[in-house]
């Protein structure tokens, strides 16, 4: 006898039921909760790890998407959109933080680690600019929506191009082309070379 | 989207879309062949040319920029480090772990020569004069729990010992051990055995929060810590208690829509509108208790379902914990216990009745189909009284009805007659003190009955006039024999059910001395005789009852006390998730008639008692419930009596000539005749309900 379904999924999963008949509000619903849960999930997660160890964040998002959404639901669709969702969300913390950390004029750190939370860290250090990863994100999002997510999969989720292929249901040759191509625009985009900036 | 200015090359999706079919072909050729194919592809278009020349340069500069995920997840830079020297009075030993509010250290008191725990408050949180605030307050009532089961919390500090970076932490008892979760994670689910006392613990940690006013929020296994004491047993403790709601994370809610606790574990309301509240920790407690026995979070289900050879109590606890509608929920934490180690049986206090009418309910065809799901019958509201009219019972053929009503004085009961198909009853006591709990003898000649009068006990009156006989000075609900000889009674409290067993009694109709039925050792309340009337049946445990209340059951027994056995009958309708109705039951064939609710519905149900296996079936309502009945009394041509409670009378419309259920649009006229109460009245018929 099912006394009730565990809410919490339930609804998420509602969410994503509502995103996957075209509802792209929906979306605004899901990402505050996801962010919420990457971080907690995060924290969690290194509780329990010897320090100096790290975590791939597709570990993290995987874990998210198993406490959040209902496991009977087995719609890909859902899964593809919470995926999206969560690497939206994970944009949205390094973004959120990036803007936070230019707002406090830290200038001169010569840490290369930047603590995002108690425990989502961005190496600063190797990594791009976030705040110019995203202003080019939007410009591609208007041109290549698909793409887009494609990067923020890989970039910001950590997916792999297999990873990519299955949660948005195309072959995994076809995502690594397109990835190839966003790399390079992006990476003339955020002052590499040829971009004239 | 141009405030960088120096793309002059803005690209549109269709040129983009271009671009990239040239670059992607491009790239699989060699460098030395690609000139000459973009040349050609681009037919002209410089613009295409350039973009897909400066994608291939980028391309082959970028190596393996943004291949590597933006995020990882990492130890926190923050915080103390071990040896560090906090606030020059605490030594930082370790690490322990996180909590939604920040780091768990285990330190050193250097002044008290102590170990204790240290919990920083993120920046966030520390930095916010509001939240510090409330946290203070809500420091403040925690501070005066002082509980082996709930954590103690000492003091609010503040530590600048590094320039520039103010840290906030609370002082707290350091709790050595596992907590919940992580003895879930390494050694699965408890047995029901282990569990209870451990979940008796938290029930009482968890009350004595609340009692402070402190709501927890976020109980969950991991918030359970598990410690081994010196003599081997186990103490838990609740930890992390309040701190949330003060802590400013309720502002997060409204600023951000993020949700503060653990959503798997959170009561619905809390988790659609925030709101926390004593109800939601009980919801958040039957969580963790399915979590400890089946080791699993959710669905949520029996947690029979899951385990198998679990007391149905479990079913039925954790049901009530998790009611959708927080009042439904036990109002403590310890209700939740007392249901799952004892009966598990709502003693019959504390209803919302304020109206009560008797009404009849003919069982027509109820026995001829096999699995009779979706009985025939005709529904008859038999009393029209504006007062309290109820208890029931009827006549072998079932043509008249005794009751107790207050129809003539309110708030005193006194005993009614009435044919079923009369109109009006006939008052058959006129005591001021109360009479009630009638039963009336097979051929409806006479009516036994509880007064409260003095001596108070069972009487008898002929309904054709005549004295009132005093057959025993105690007992309740008096039951007659199938030949009219004999009378059955109890003695004992479903209120006290904890603890104390109740003893039926039988005695002769024309007076002498009551039998006790069975040894002091059985618990035995409710009795109802057998239709041929050799036996009965009671709701208890037999002789030698170890455990009254886990064990019991529906029980037969012989006329003369002997042969009682268990039927299993009222363990099997417990599993199916109902709440036994403490109250009269009836025996009709080889059914039991009783009243039990399942979730929010309190309806008649039959289920069988003696029938061999293959014949049993699971309870069956009899009605789909529009009323709240309570008390039935099955007449020997199979037709039921009940009391319809709530605070309106619905009026059925008879004869409902079609299977099925009463529906509610078979009420006249969707007619609903909302009865207010006399105040006066109201308080003394919730003073009669609480006291039975």
């Amino acid at each position: 006898m099912v006394i009730q379904m565990d809410s919490q999924a339930g609804q998420i999963t509602a969410i994503l039921k509502r995103l996957s008949a075209g509802d792209k509000k929906a979306a605004d619903d899901l990402i505050p909760v996801v962010y919420q849960e990457l971080r907690r999930m995060a924290r969690y997660y290194m509780a329990r790890e010897q320090s100096g160890h790290t975590l791939q964040p597709t570990a993290l998002v995987h874990e998210v998407y198993l406490k959040l959404v209902d496991q009977n639901d087995v719609d890909w669709k859902n899964r593809a959109h919470f995926f999206a969702v969560a690497a939206q969300a994970m944009r949205r913390i390094l973004v959120d933080h990036a803007r936070l950390n230019k707002a406090e004029k830290r200038g001169g750190s010569d840490r290369k680690d930047v603590a995002l939370d108690e425990a989502l860290v961005y190496s600063s250090e190797t990594g791009p600019d976030v705040l110019q990863v995203d202003e080019a994100l939007t410009r591609l999002a208007a041109i290549d929506a698909r793409q887009c997510q494609i990067v923020e999969l890989r970039f910001f989720v950590g997916l792999t191009v297999d990873e990519i292929a299955e949660v948005l249901q195309l072959s995994p040759r076809t995502i690594k082309r397109e990835w190839n191509s966003a790399k390079a625009w992006l990476y003339g985009e955020l002052g590499g070379s040829g971009s004239g900036g | 989207m141009n405030s960088a200015g120096q793309h002059p090359q803005q690209l549109d999706p269709i040129r983009w879309a271009r671009a990239k079919c040239v670059f992607e072909l491009a790239l699989d050729l060699p460098p030395s062949s690609q000139e000459a194919v973009l040349v050609r592809e681009c037919a002209g278009d410089t613009l295409l040319l350039d973009e897909v020349r400066r994608l291939l340069k980028n391309y082959g500069a970028a190596g393996d920029f943004m291949e590597q995920p933006a995020v990882m997840v990492s130890p926190s830079l923050g915080g103390f480090a071990p040896q560090q020297i906090v606030s020059n009075r605490f030594r930082i030993v370790r690490l322990i772990g996180e909590g939604g509010m920040g780091e768990v250290y285990e330190a050193e008191d250097l002044v008290l020569g102590e170990r204790l725990a240290i919990k920083t408050l993120r920046p966030e949180i520390a930095g916010d004069q509001a939240a510090t605030l409330r946290f203070r307050q809500e420091l403040q009532l925690s501070r005066r729990v002082s509980h082996p089961n709930v954590c103690r919390v000492f003091e609010l500090w503040e530590d600048e010992s590094e320039p520039g970076r103010k840290m906030t932490f609370l002082t707290m008892e350091l709790l050595e051990g596992e907590t919940m979760a992580q003895r879930i994670a390494a050694h699965g689910p408890f047995s029901p055995v282990e569990a209870l006392p451990l979940i008796r613990q938290i029930a009482i940690g968890l009350d004595e929060i609340h009692q402070l006013g402190i709501v927890h929020r976020d109980l969950k296994p991991s918030n359970l810590h598990l410690i081994k004491q010196a003599d081997g047993r186990t103490r838990v403790v609740v930890t992390d208690f309040g701190l949330a709601r003060s802590t400013g994370l309720d502002l997060a809610l409204t600023q951000t829509g993020h949700i503060f606790g653990t959503p798997a574990y959170m009561a619905p309301e809390q988790f659609e509108s925030g709101q926390a509240t004593f109800a939601s920790d009980v919801y958040s407690f039957g969580v963790t208790i399915f979590e400890m026995i089946t080791g699993r979070r959710h669905p949520l289900v029996a947690p029979s379902t899951v385990v198998s050879g679990l007391k149905p109590t479990w079913d039925g606890a954790l049901a009530k914990a998790w009611e959708l509608d927080p009042h439904l929920r036990p109002a403590r934490a310890a209700h939740v216990v007392a249901m799952l180690e004892s009966s598990k049986i709502r003693p019959r206090t504390k209803r919302r009745v304020v109206v009560a009418a008797v009404l009849l309910l003919g069982l027509g065809g109820f026995y001829a189909a096999r699995e009779p799901r979706t009985p025939q019958f005709r529904l008859t509201k038999v009393t029209n009284d504006d007062g309290i009219s109820w208890q029931p019972s009827l006549s072998a053929d079932g043509e008249i009805m005794a009751y107790a009503s207050d129809t003539s004085h309110r708030g005193d009961l006194d005993i009614w007659v009435r044919r079923v198909n009369g109109t009006g009853g006939t008052r058959l006591t006129d005591d001021p003190a109360n009479d009630a709990e009638p039963g009336i003898s097979p051929d409806g000649q006479r009516v036994a009955y509880r007064s409260e009068r003095t001596p108070s006990g069972i009487y008898v009156r002929e309904v054709n006039g005549g004295p009132d006989r005093l057959i025993a000075p105690f007992g309740h609900n008096p039951v007659f024999s199938a030949d009219g000889k004999e009378i059955a009674f109890w003695v004992g409290s479903d209120a006290q059910f904890l603890g104390r067993r109740a003893r039926v009694y039988v005695a002769s109709v024309y007076g002498g001395t009551a039998r006790q039925l069975l040894p002091d050792s059985a618990d035995a309340r409710h009795p109802a005789w057998s239709p041929d009337g050799n036996e009965l049946v009671f709701q208890g445990c037999g002789p030698g009852c170890q455990d009254a209340e886990s064990d019991t059951d529906w029980w037969t027994v012989g006329r003369d006390g002997k042969n009682p056995r268990a039927t299993g009958a009222l363990q099997r309708v417990l599993g199916q998730g109902l709440t036994l109705y403490l109250g009269p039951l009836s025996w009709h064939g080889g059914d039991l008639i009783f009243s039990a609710r399942m979730t929010s519905d309190t309806n008649v149900w039959r289920t069988s008692l003696k029938a061999p296996w293959w014949r049993r079936w699971k309870a069956v309502p009899l009605m789909s419930s529009t009323e709240e009945a309570i008390d039935p009394s099955v007449s020997r041509n199979g037709t039921v009596a009940f009391v319809g409670l709530s605070s309106r009378i619905n009026l059925f419309q008879a004869p409902l000539n079609r299977p099925g259920s009463v529906e509610p649009q078979s009420r006249i006229g969707n007619t609903e005749i909302d009865l207010r109460l006399p105040p006066e009245l109201t308080q003394t018929v919730k003073t009669l309900l609480t006291v039975r």
